[in-house]
C-alpha cells in the first residue's frame, strides 16, 4: 500500500470514528461495531488501528476520555468529543464532500 | 491487574500508569467481542481466536497506543505547569501593581544589595578567582618565592637576584623558569610632549614559558635578550591602542626613553599583564634594559641586587613539593658562599606559590581589598534581603483576611506561600535588573578609585555577571520571602477571620521587630568599620611627619642615559630651577635634596671620635643628604638646638653637619651635640675626610614610611660636597592646593633646560600615597555601604514604626479617651523604636567588639575598640531611630479617639 492509500484510509478512518462520537460517548468496541454497521463490513479495518486511532485524536486533543465500569465490573475506557473535535468533525465532512464529488466528477466524464 | 491498584499507587509510577490504562482497554474491548460471538453461537475458544485475528498483530497495536500514551502524558504535565506558572506570575504582578509604593521599596533594597554584589562580582573575579589572562595551563606555572630569615625576622620575598634565577634552571622539575622585573616608569618623548609608561624587564623564555602569543609581530628572542644587544621592545596592547591607535605598521618604528634605541618587534594580546595585574605599557629584554637602566651590568651578575621575580613552569607530573625541594637545593647551592660566610640564611627554602597571587603567601593589597568587598557587600545584601522580609512582612499582616479567606476558601497552603515566593522572585529580578545597570555604572568608579593598579582590559565577565546577578536574585528573592510566606500562611483560618483589625498576630510583630533589630545591628558593625578606617585616616593626616607635607610639591628629573647632562649642569640646573620657581605666584619658596621622604635614601660610611663604632639603628642609617640652606625652612623642619645651614656654608667655609635628634641621641644619649665632630663618606684605604662640626640638631623627618619609628638622618651642605651624591630633588612649598600647582611649576622647569627629558612633579603626599591607599579604601568602603546599611535599615523602622500606629490605632484611640497623655502617647512609638534600637546597638557593639581586633593592623594610630568610634556609632545610630519615629509618633497623636473608636 502507498503512502496516499494509507493517508486516504487515516483520514476516513478519523471522520468515521467522529461521526460515531457526534452521536453518543461511547468505547472503543462501540465504535468498532457502529463503524462495521453502518459500513456493512465494507471497510476491512483492523480493530488495533481504530483503538490507535483513538489514542491519537485524543493526543490531538479531538477527543477525551474517561474511565467508566463494565458491566462485568471492570474499567473501561469511554471516548466524547471536545469542542475541537466537535470542529474537526465539521471539517472533516466538506473536506470528505469535495473529495468524494471530485471522484465522481472524474468516474462520470470517463464513462460519458 | 494494573485496575486493582489504587489510583495513587497508578499515577505514583507513570509508565506503568500507560502500561496498565491500554492493557485494561484491550482486555475489556475483547472481553466484549468474545461475549458478542459467543452470543452469536462460537465456542469460547474460537470466539478468543477470531477477536484476536480482528484485532490484528496486538503486540504492535499495543505499543503503538503505550508510546501514543505517554506522549500525550507529557504534553499534560508541561501544559499543567506552564498555565501554573503563568497563573502565578500574573498574580504576582497583579499583586505588586496593587502596592507600587512597597514594590519600589522592595525592588530599590534589592537593587542596593545585589547591586554592590555585582559591583564587587567583577572585581573579585579578575583579582581572587581569574589566572592571569592569556597563560595556557596555568595550574602548571608557579612563583618562586624564597623564605629566609632576615634580621631577625622571616621574610618571604619574592624579589631575587638575577643570579638566582638562573640557578632554578639547572632543575629537572621545570620545562621553564623565566625571570621579570618589577614595573619601572619610563619617559617616552620629551617635555610637554612626555609620555610617562610603565615597563617591565622580562627574560625572553617569559612569553613562551606563559604560552602568550602577540596579536602583532613577536617576541623577542634569546638571541636578543643579551648584554649589549640592540633593542627591542613588545608593546603592551593598552599602550599600543592610546599610542599609536592600533596602527599595524608600528613594527620596527623605534621608541626612544633615553636610554637607547629601541626597535617595535611586536604587540602583546590585549589585556596580558604577564602574571601580575597592574597594566604593562612596554615589555624589554632584561638582559639589554636593566644595564641602562640600573647602570651597568653588575646588577646581572652579583646576588645582592634583589630586582627581578621567578615564574616557572612545572614539566608534567611533577608536584609542587617536589618542586620546591629541588628548587631549595639548588637555591642553597648557589648561595653556598654568603651562608658560609654567615651573611645569609642556610636554612633559605623556596617556595613555589600559585601563579593566582591572592591562592599564595604575600598576596598584594588588592587581594585584602578584594576580600574585604566580598564581607562588606554580602552584609549589605543580608541587610537588604532581612529588610525586604520586614516589608513583606508587614504586608502579609495587612493581608491576613484575605489569606484566611483564601485558605478557607480551599486553596492549598503550597500555592499561597508559592504566590508569595512568585512575587518576591519578580520583585528580586527587578533589583537585579537594576543592579547590573548600576554595576556598569559604578564598577568603572570602583575599579578606578579603589582599584588603580589593576589592567582591568582584558575584559568584564559578561555572561558570568548576569549568570551570577540572576542566582543572586532568585537566591535572595526566595530567601526573603520564604519566612514571612510560612509565617502568613501558618496563621489559624479561624482565628485570622475572626479577628479585628486591631488585634495582631503577636508572633509575627516579634518577629518584625527582631529583624530591625538585625538590620540594626549589621549596620553598626558596618559603622563601627567606617569609624575606625576614617579615624586612622584622620590620624595620618595629623600625623607628625617632623615636616608639614600639606602644599608641598616633589619634582623628579629625568635625564637620558648618554651623559649630555652631567653632574656640574645638574647641580647648575637645581640652582636655578629654585630661582626660577621661587619666582611663581603662589610658590613661598623652594630647596633641593638628595633624596626623597617615602621613596629613597642614601647610608654613607661614618666615624665618630671617641666611639669605637656607630651603634646598630633597629631602623637603619644613619642616611645623609645633601641639601640647600633653604631646605628646612621650606620643609618646615624645626631646628631644636643650635642652627641650620646657611648660604655661609660654601665650598672653603668649615665643614659643618646638621643632625636629627634620633641620631644625636643614638651617638650621644642625653648629652648635647653641638660643636662635636662627625667624620662622613669613610672610605676604606682612603684618608680620612675633614671633621664636620655638629652646628644643629632638628626634629625627627619621616623617611621611609609615615609609621615609623625615628630614623637617624643628618644633612650637610650641598655645596660643601661632603657625601658624594648631586642634588636630584626638588621641593616646592606652596601656599595652597599642591596639586593645583604641579603644572605651572612643571612647565616653568621644563623651560629651563632642553637637554632634560622630563620633569614630574608632584604632591608630597603623593609618594606615601600607596602606604594611605589601605586607609583610604577602608574608609571609603565601609564608609559607603555602611551609609547604605544604615538608610536601608532606618526605612525598615520607619515602617515598623509607621505600620505599628496604623495596626494599633484603636488602641491609641482608646488610652487617648482614657485620659493618656500627649507624651504618654508618643512614649508607646518612640519606647519601641527605643527597644529595637538599643537591641541593635548592643549587639552591633557586641560583635565589632569581637571582630574589630582583625583589622587592628590595618588601623593608624586608632585602637580597633576605640571608645569615642563606638559612642559615636551609638549615637548616629540613636540620632536616626529618633529622626525614623518622628512621623509615626507624630501621627499617633493626632489620632481621634472618636474616629478611632467607631471604626469596624
Amino acid at each position: 500500500m502507498g503512502h496516499d492509500s494509507l493517508n486516504l484510509i487515516q483520514g476516513t478512518l478519523d471522520l468515521l470514528v467522529l461521526e460515531a462520537l457526534d452521536r453518543e460517548p461511547s468505547h472503543g468496541y462501540g465504535i468498532a461495531r457502529w463503524v462495521r454497521e453502518r459500513t456493512d463490513g465494507a471497510l476491512a479495518i483492523e480493530d488495533g488501528a481504530l483503538y490507535t486511532a483513538l489514542h491519537r485524536m485524543e493526543k490531538r486533543g479531538w477527543l477525551r476520555s474517561a474511565w467508566g465500569v463494565s458491566e462485568n465490573n471492570r474499567r473501561a475506557k469511554y471516548y466524547s468529543l471536545t469542542a475541537r473535535g466537535r470542529t474537526r468533525l465539521k471539517e472533516e465532512r466538506v473536506a470528505w464532500a469535495q473529495y468524494a464529488d471530485a471522484v465522481f466528477k472524474v468516474i462520470r466524464s470517463a464513462r460519458g | 491487574m494494573g485496575a486493582d491498584l489504587p489510583r495513587g499507587v497508578r499515577r505514583f509510577f507513570r509508565l506503568g500508569g500507560v502500561r496498565a490504562g491500554v492493557a485494561d482497554e484491550l482486555s475489556d474491548h475483547f472481553w466484549r467481542v468474545e461475549e458478542e460471538l459467543v452470543r452469536a453461537g462460537w465456542s469460547r475458544e474460537e470466539a478468543a481466536r477470531e477477536a484476536r485475528r480482528r484485532f490484528g498483530d496486538v503486540r504492535k497495536w499495543r505499543k503503538r497506543m503505550e508510546s501514543i500514551d505517554r506522549a500525550t502524558d507529557r504534553r499534560r504535565r508541561v501544559g499543567g505547569m506552564r498555565d501554573a506558572l503563568t497563573g502565578s506570575v500574573a498574580q504576582a504582578f497583579r499583586a505588586l501593581w496593587g502596592s507600587p509604593g512597597l514594590s519600589t521599596a522592595i525592588v530599590l533594597a534589592f537593587a542596593l544589595g545585589i547591586g554592590a554584589n555585582a559591583t564587587v562580582y567583577g572585581i573579585l573575579d579578575r583579582v581572587l578567582f581569574s589566572p592571569p589572562p592569556h597563560v595556557t595551563a596555568p595550574d602548571d606555572v608557579v612563583r618562586l618565592l624564597v623564605d629566609r630569615a632576615f634580621l631577625n625576622r622571616r621574610v618571604t620575598s619574592s624579589t631575587l637576584s638575577f643570579v638566582d634565577i638562573e640557578d632554578f634552571e639547572a632543575s629537572d622539575r621545570f620545562a621553564g623558569v623565566a625571570a621579570y622585573s618589577n614595573v619601572a616608569i619610563l619617559t617616552v618623548g620629551r617635555g610637554r610632549d612626555a609620555d610617562r609608561v610603565s615597563s617591565r624587564d622580562v627574560t625572553a623564555d617569559f612569553f613562551t614559558l606563559l604560552g602568550v602569543r602577540p596579536v602583532l609581530g613577536r617576541f623577542f628572542t634569546a638571541e636578543e635578550d643579551v648584554m649589549g644587544g640592540a633593542g627591542v621592545v613588545v608593546l603592551g596592547h593598552g599602550y599600543w591602542m592610546r599610542r599609536y591607535s592600533g596602527r599595524r605598521d608600528v613594527i620596527g618604528e623605534t621608541i626612544d626613553y633615553g636610554q637607547g634605541i629601541y626597535t617595535i618587534v611586536g604587540v602583546a594580546p590585549r589585556g596580558f599583564t604577564g602574571i601580575d595585574l597592574s597594566p604593562v605599557d612596554l615589555w624589554l629584554p632584561v638582559k639589554v634594559s636593566a644595564p641602562s637602566r640600573l647602570g651597568g651590568t653588575r646588577w646581572l651578575n652579583t646576588r645582592n641586587a634583589y630586582f627581578v621575580n621567578a615564574v616557572a613552569r612545572l614539566k608534567p607530573g611533577i608536584s609542587t613539593a617536589e618542586a620546591e625541594a629541588d628548587a631549595t637545593r639548588l637555591h642553597r647551592l648557589g648561595r653556598e658562599e654568603h651562608i658560609a660566610q654567615g651573611r645569609y640564611d642556610a636554612e633559605a627554602r623556596v617556595i613555589a606559590a600559585p601563579v593566582i597571587a591572592a591562592r599564595g603567601p604575600n598576596p598584594a593589597a588588592e587581594v585584602r581589598v578584594a576580600r574585604w568587598l566580598a564581607g562588606v557587600s554580602g552584609i549589605v545584601l543580608l541587610i537588604a534581603c532581612i529588610n525586604v522580609a520586614n516589608l513583606l512582612l508587614g504586608r502579609a499582616l495587612r493581608r491576613r483576611r484575605e489569606t484566611a479567606i483564601r485558605l478557607a476558601l480551599g486553596v492549598s497552603r503550597r500555592r499561597l506561600v508559592g504566590d508569595a515566593l512568585m512575587e518576591s522572585l519578580v520583585l528580586a529580578l527587578a533589583g537585579g535588573t537594576a543592579a547590573l545597570a548600576a554595576a556598569r555604572w559604578g564598577g568603572d568608579i570602583v575599579r578606578s578609585t579603589l582599584l588603580p593598579g589593576v589592567d582591568w582590559s582584558a575584559g568584564q565577565a559578561g555572561g558570568g555577571l548576569i549568570g551570577f546577578v540572576i542566582a543572586l536574585a532568585l537566591v535572595s528573592g526566595a530567601i526573603s520571602a520564604l519566612m514571612p510566606a510560612l509565617q502568613a500562611t501558618r496563621a489559624d483560618v479561624n482565628d485570622a477571620l475572626r479577628a479585628s483589625a486591631g488585634a495582631i498576630t503577636r508572633t509575627t510583630l516579634r518577629t518584625r521587630g527582631l529583624l530591625s533589630v538585625a538590620q540594626a545591628a549589621l549596620s553598626v558593625v558596618l559603622l563601627v568599620g567606617a569609624g575606625l578606617f576614617l579615624r586612622s585616616l584622620q590620624r595620618v593626616g595629623s600625623a607628625d611627619m617632623g615636616f608639614e607635607p600639606d602644599g608641598m610639591l616633589v619634582g623628579h628629573i629625568v635625564k637620558d642615559a648618554d651623559g649630555t647632562f652631567d653632574d656640574e649642569a645638574q647641580r647648575a640646573w637645581f640652582e636655578r630651577a629654585i630661582d626660577q620657581v621661587e619666582r611663581l605666584p603662589g610658590v613661598l619658596g623652594a630647596a633641593a635634596a638628595t633624596s626623597t621622604p617615602f621613596y629613597d635614601a642614601y647610608a654613607f660610611g661614618m666615624r665618630v671620635p671617641g666611639l669605637d663604632s656607630i651603634p646598630p639603628s633597629p631602623v637603619g642609617g644613619p642616611y645623609g643628604q645633601a641639601v640647600t640652606p633653604d631646605y628646612f625652612d621650606v620643609l618646615g623642619l624645626a631646628v631644636r638646638r643650635g642652627r641650620a645651614l646657611a648660604t655661609g656654608d660654601r665650598d672653603g667655609s668649615p665643614p659643618v653637619i646638621v643632625i636629627n635628634h634620633a641620631l644625636s641621641e643614638l651617638l650621644w644619649p642625653g648629652e648635647d651635640a653641638i660643636g662635636r665632630c662627625i667624620h662622613v663618606n669613610i672610605e676604606r684605604d682612603a684618608p680620612l675626610p675633614p671633621c664636620a662640626e655638629v652646628v644643629g640638631v632638628v626634629e625627627v623627618a619621616a623617611r621611609g614610611s609615615i609609621n615609623e619609628e625615628a630614623t637617624p638622618q643628618y644633612y650637610t651642605a650641598a655645596a660643601q660636597r661632603l657625601i658624594p651624591v648631586t642634588p636630584n630633588v626638588l621641593f616646592v612649598r606652596t601656599g595652597g592646593d599642591a596639586n593645583r600647582q604641579a603644572l605651572p611649576v612643571r612647565d616653568a622647569l621644563l623651560a629651563l633646560d632642553e637637554r632634560l627629558r622630563f620633569v614630574e612633579v608632584r604632591p608630597l603626599i603623593d609618594m606615601a600615597a600607596s602606604e594611605l591607599r589601605p586607609w583610604r579604601l577602608g574608609a571609603t568602603l565601609f564608609t559607603a555601604f555602611g551609609l547604605i546599611a544604615l538608610l536601608v535599615a532606618s526605612l525598615g523602622l520607619f515602617s515598623v514604626l509607621a505600620f505599628d500606629v496604623a495596626q494599633r490605632v484603636r488602641e491609641i484611640g482608646l488610652r487617648a479617651a482614657l485620659g493618656a497623655t500627649t507624651p504618654g502617647i508618643i512614649g508607646l512609638v518612640v519606647g519601641r523604636a527605643a527597644r529595637i534600637t538599643a537591641g541593635g546597638i548592643a549587639i552591633g557593639l557586641t560583635v565589632s567588639l569581637l571582630l574589630a581586633p582583625r583589622i587592628g593592623d590595618l588601623l593608624y594610630q586608632v585602637e580597633p575598640r576605640d571608645p569615642l568610634t563606638f559612642l559615636g556609632v551609638a549615637a548616629l545610630l540613636i540620632g536616626v531611630a529618633a529622626v525614623a519615629s518622628a512621623l509615626p509618633a507624630w501621627r499617633a497623636t493626632k489620632v481621634d479617639p472618636n474616629v478611632a473608636l467607631r471604626t469596624e
